[in-house]
């Protein structure tokens, strides 16, 4: 207490010497450059747009184990990763237990083997360590990603030809003894393409093909002239695409009023020309969207204040030469959605699947998702991840628009038992009590449920030929009297327990005899073959004729004959 | 006593009877007049023979799968209807040969059209209708719709075939889907018209047979 007098008492014995020495005004300069400095600082700060350092590529993703972690650098999988000030760490980081939790990386290698972080978040374990970049190099000891180098075996699965410098690639890593990486697949994901930088928007053209090309070339789609070069991605998603197609064109301006298509794909019949992108310049009579100009009707609605650089949609019309004519000019809403590195978060009913596994693009409610296996999060609690169920999606936009998920959650079995078509449509999966006599055409029962079937009737039996005892899959329309006129009537896997479908078998053999129309009962060596009109035929190597050597498959039934999925003719050689 | 009357009838109403028989003409010509004497010299005519589908006489059936393309679900008129797609990986389409007149031709394709879809998100099933020349090589799309479009009752479309007078083309309904979710396209009642323009051009009540 006495002490702290004592400090007090001097320094203001000390302050009014040197307000006494120091002139007044040399503290006013120095309080303005206290100011200008500060003022400055905070400047630099608070405008990272303005600042020369560039901003954190998206480029690469670790997802590893968390080794340590520190303000300033985290190491991952062995991989130190540089925390900055841009840094976005997921808010579970914070509040969560760290120690034994993996992490994912999102940003761009240093140069020197590490990761600058973009993005982090935290993740229950996973199995294995997953890197995603671009690949600079593969040789027989090692893959290099970003700068980031993992070790590679014989045993490392080299899958899609990935070729370094063009192509990126999504490795599945194994954390070895001494804490360095062993790739144990490197899987190509894609090249990168000029579109894969991130610094603009896209450019979006919907219209009509008024003249196109074989190959690469230039079409002309709604009066705007479109490069289509080699890596341009044609979807004939509606039809084929012709003079004359409605399509949706996705790509960016070329400078010199047209625009380089990195996709294009058909679209259904569309009432009015669209064209999005970044406003170049909105004058009286044009609007100029990402270099492409557009005449603008002299009753053209302008909707918002769009500013050039923003994002704006034009509706045109086409005029009789051609070329758009807008009627509309509508300024977009910033929708942080759209910009790379944001996450995104939407729900809906998976509508496709890769054929095997989790690994590949989704599409949830017409959205398409990229699944990284060891990346995404597939949460299955509450019901299977299968096409038909309902999900809810949190992904991230990349630098090329694509959205890469990071967690799915299944939120409701997607296996509804009925529902409203259109008409009463109907589909149920049941077992198959009575199928009619000497076919698949006529009445069938499948769990009580009378089942009409009749030619128009799309009949699937990739998983096994359907037999009474089968699971199946019927669609159809309901009739009044509860009678399901079946559209489509798919055999369902045989490896559930409710199901006998008797043996599968193979064999190949010579027709003794075989009844005229096909249909029927065939003797083929010594067996009996009985031939439906769901079996399929096929006579490349020869036509059906007593002697020929055929290849049977098919199931055998309780009385010994072979119920025929397939026939087809073999060489003899 | 008639002969008064009539005598009366004719002078009373002077000018006035004058443009009312005038106008009352007009809409006899106007209401079916007109009309009537079209339909007996129709410049019309339709090129397309079993647009109904009721056979598959005139027309090619391609699909990749085993199932019948002519289906007797849903017709808009008749017994059947093509069918298109309505699995998965389908690409379907009925085909025909058409040899267009010459001339001052307005030529005009009808059809009737329904799907139903399985898709929520569009854009991945599709109908289209295409023009194709003799060889098989493509001219022109005149008509697309998706999954999107679906709707649970029949939709007429009438397209505009006139600039091919003179050639003979395939026109060609062709469905298509995704490897999931289906989509069932259904095509009726297809007519290609012919109107030799010249023909009409000689008729002065034009104006009133348009309706």
């Amino acid at each position: 207490m006495t002490n702290q007098h004592a400090s007090t008492d001097a320094s203001t014995d000390v302050f009014p010497n040197v307000f006494q020495r120091v002139r007044p005004w040399l503290f006013f300069l120095a309080f303005a450059a206290i100011l200008f400095v500060g003022y400055t600082a905070t400047n630099l700060e608070a405008s990272p747009a303005q600042s020369t350092v560039p901003p954190i590529a998206l480029k690469t993703r670790l997802t590893g184990p968390i080794d340590s972690t520190s303000p300033t650098e985290w190491v991952v999988a062995g991989i130190t990763v540089h925390i900055t000030a841009d840094t976005r760490i997921d808010e579970r980081a914070r509040q969560s237990t760290i120690p034994g939790g993996w992490a994912r990386v999102i940003g761009q290698g240093d140069g020197q083997g590490g990761l600058i972080a973009a993005r982090i978040k935290i993740l229950p374990p996973k199995h294995f360590v997953g890197l995603r970049g671009p690949l600079d190099e593969l040789t027989d000891t090692a893959v290099v990603v970003d700068g980031i180098s993992v070790a590679r075996t014989v045993t490392t699965k080299i899958l899609g030809d990935p070729q370094p410098g063009q192509d990126r690639v999504d490795i599945r890593a194994a954390i070895q003894i001494d804490g360095s990486l062993l790739a144990l697949r490197v899987k190509k994901v894609g090249p990168p393409d000029d579109f894969d930088d991130g610094q603009r928007d896209r450019t979006e053209l919907k219209g009509v093909v008024q003249e196109m090309t074989d190959g690469p070339g230039v079409w002309t789609i709604s009066g705007v002239p479109v490069t289509v070069t080699d890596t341009t991605q044609i979807k004939h998603r509606v039809g084929p695409i012709m003079v004359g197609s409605w399509v949706e064109v996705e790509g960016r301006g070329d400078g010199q009023g047209g625009l380089t298509a990195r996709e294009i794909k058909s679209i259904p019949m569309q009432r009015r020309h669209k064209l999005q992108g970044p406003l170049t310049e909105l004058t009286d009579t044009t609007v100029v969207v990402d270099g492409i100009p557009v005449d603008l009707s002299p009753d053209v609605r302008i909707k918002g204040d769009p500013q050039p650089g923003q994002k704006v949609e034009v509706k045109a019309i086409l005029q009789p030469d051609g070329s758009m004519l807008a009627f509309e000019v509508k300024q977009e809403g910033r929708d942080d959605d759209d910009r790379p590195g944001h996450e995104v978060k939407f729900g809906g009913i998976i509508e496709s699947m890769p054929a095997t596994g989790f690994d590949g693009v989704w599409v949830i409610s017409g959205r398409e998702v990229n699944v990284v296996e060891g990346l995404t999060e597939i949460d299955e609690h509450k019901g299977p991840a299968e096409v038909g169920a309902r999900v809810e999606v949190e992904a991230i936009r990349e630098a090329d628009g694509a959205l890469t998920a990071l967690e799915i959650e299944v939120k409701k079995d997607g296996d509804t038992d009925e529902n409203d078509h259109g008409r009463r449509y109907v589909e149920f999966k049941g077992t198959v009590e009575s199928l009619p006599a000497g076919g698949l055409i006529g009445a069938w029962v499948v769990d009580g449920r009378t089942v009409e079937v009749s030619q128009h009737t799309r009949i699937k039996q990739e998983n096994g030929p359907i037999v009474v005892g089968s699971r199946v899959e019927v669609e159809g329309w309901k009739l009044e009297d509860g009678t399901i006129q079946a559209r489509k009537i798919e055999s369902k896997d045989g490896n559930n327990d409710d199901e006998d479908h008797g043996a599968k078998v193979e064999f190949t053999g010579h027709i003794v005899s075989f009844p005229q129309d096909l249909i029927g009962e065939w003797t083929i060596d010594d067996e009996t073959v009985i031939a439906t009109e769901a079996t399929l035929f096929k006579q490349k190597d020869g036509p059906f004729e007593v002697g020929a050597l055929v290849q049977v498959k098919g199931v055998r039934q309780n009385d010994g004959a072979v119920l025929a999925f397939t026939i087809k003719t073999e060489s003899g050689e | 006593m008639p002969q008064r009357i009539s005598s009366t009838m004719l002078r009373a109403p002077g000018r006035r009877g004058l443009l009312l028989l005038l106008t009352l003409a007009l809409l006899a010509m106007g209401l079916g007049v007109g009309s009537f004497s079209l339909a007996q010299a129709s410049p019309c005519t339709n090129v397309l023979t079993n647009g109904g589908f009721e056979s598959d006489a005139g027309w090619t059936l391609e699909t990749q799968g085993n199932y019948s393309l002519l289906s007797d679900y849903l017709a808009h008129s008749g017994l059947r209807a093509a069918y298109l797609a309505g699995t998965d990986n389908a690409v379907d389409s009925v085909s025909t040969t058409l040899a267009l007149p010459a001339g001052d031709q307005n030529i005009s394709l009808h059809f009737w059209w329904q799907i139903f879809t399985e898709e929520t998100g569009g854009g991945y099933d599709g109908l289209t209708v295409q023009v194709l020349d003799s060889a098989g090589n493509p001219l022109k799309m005149l008509f697309s719709v998706g999954d999107l479009n679906a709707v649970d009752t029949w939709q007429q479309a009438s397209l505009d075939l006139s600039e091919f007078a003179g050639q003979t083309i395939q026109l060609k309904f062709q469905g298509q889907s995704d490897s999931s979710l289906t989509s069932d396209f259904f095509v009726d009642d297809v007519e290609v018209t012919a109107c030799d323009m010249s023909q009409l051009t000689n008729r002065i009540f034009l104006p009133f047979t348009s309706r």
